[in-house]
């Protein structure tokens, strides 16, 4: 795209060629489509109604955003509780399968597992 | 009717002074909003607007001021809000576009507009300055319009803006500046 510069002539010629400028008229029957829309605004439209309020674009999309904030928050919340169950659940789990099958798993916090007992012993 | 007559005749809620009322001012209101819009159909739709805001409020008019310059006021005020909210609703469906939730193409506003009060040999140089208005900030488009279309005096235009005189030249000469820095380049 090339771009050119108008000379200070130009853009004077430009500026005032709105000189002698006459007014745009109304459209013709102007006053009847008025009158016309003042009768129809006289019962006043259910969609102005303060009910319908909620139904605008930007108050719509305020409650989808606060919404999904709600939503995205207790789902952190929810993953963070699950972790932490999940952890426990695990270590309870692997301890009872070492017992079983007598494996001698050693927990670092478990003092009583066999191999400890073991090693003592000798 | 004279303007005090008709005043206390459309307090009274006299259909006929209504109707005075916009055949006397029916192509002020028109020629202002459409110079502000630029569109025919929306300056019609805002003309009416402005009639029904006359209609509504008229008790409220203190006469402090002319008629005429009430109506300018509520015309200007009235097209600058349309404006607003056209912009907001173009920001909006372009989002929704954009997410998919809109199938319907964003509409793109006609590239130029041609008043139908400029003479012929204007036509073309007047497109191009309204181009550039259209970009003006409002308080600067507002004052151009009323001094170049609706040939306000200086003083008439603060009393529609409720401004001092010095800050209606300060808009027309910082108008001009950014009109000037507008049309300096022709794109090809």
């Amino acid at each position: 795209m090339e771009n050119k510069t108008r000379s200070s002539a130009e853009i004077e010629a430009i500026l005032t060629s709105l000189d002698g400028i006459t007014k745009a008229e109304a459209p013709p029957f102007f006053h009847t489509r008025l009158s016309a829309r003042l009768q129809r605004n006289a019962v006043i439209p259910s969609s102005q109604h303060w009910g319908f309020a909620f139904l605008r674009p930007s108050l719509v999309t305020l409650c989808l955003f606060l919404v999904l904030n709600v939503l995205s928050i207790r789902a952190v919340i929810l993953e963070k509780q699950t972790s932490i169950e999940g952890n426990t659940t695990s270590e309870a789990n692997l301890q009872s399968f070492s017992q079983e099958y007598n494996l001698g798993v050693t927990l670092p916090y478990n003092e009583t597992s066999t191999t400890n007992k073991a090693i003592n012993h000798e | 009717m004279d303007e005090q007559l008709l005043i206390q005749q459309l307090v009274l809620g006299n259909q006929l002074a209504f109707t005075q009322l916009v055949n006397d001012y029916q192509h002020l209101v028109y020629n202002t909003v459409l110079s502000v819009l630029q569109n025919r159909d929306e300056a019609e739709d805002v003309s009416q607007e402005v009639f029904i805001q006359v209609y509504q409020s008229i008790k409220g008019f203190k006469g402090e001021s002319k008629l005429s310059t009430w109506m300018y006021r509520i015309a200007i005020t009235k097209s600058l809000d349309w404006e607003r909210k056209k912009k907001r609703k173009k920001r909006f469906a372009i989002i929704e576009s954009l997410f998919g939730t809109n199938n319907e193409t964003v509409k793109h506003d006609p590239a130029e507009f041609h008043h139908p009060g400029v003479s012929m040999e204007n036509k073309e140089k007047a497109t191009l300055l309204f181009k550039a208005m259209a970009k003006l900030p409002e308080n600067q488009k507002v004052a151009f319009t009323l001094n170049k279309v609706e040939g306000l005096s200086y003083q008439d235009i603060a009393d529609v803006m409720q401004v001092t005189v010095a800050s209606v030249e300060a808009y027309l000469h910082r108008a001009k500046q950014n009109l000037r820095k507008e049309l300096s380049h022709i794109y090809q």
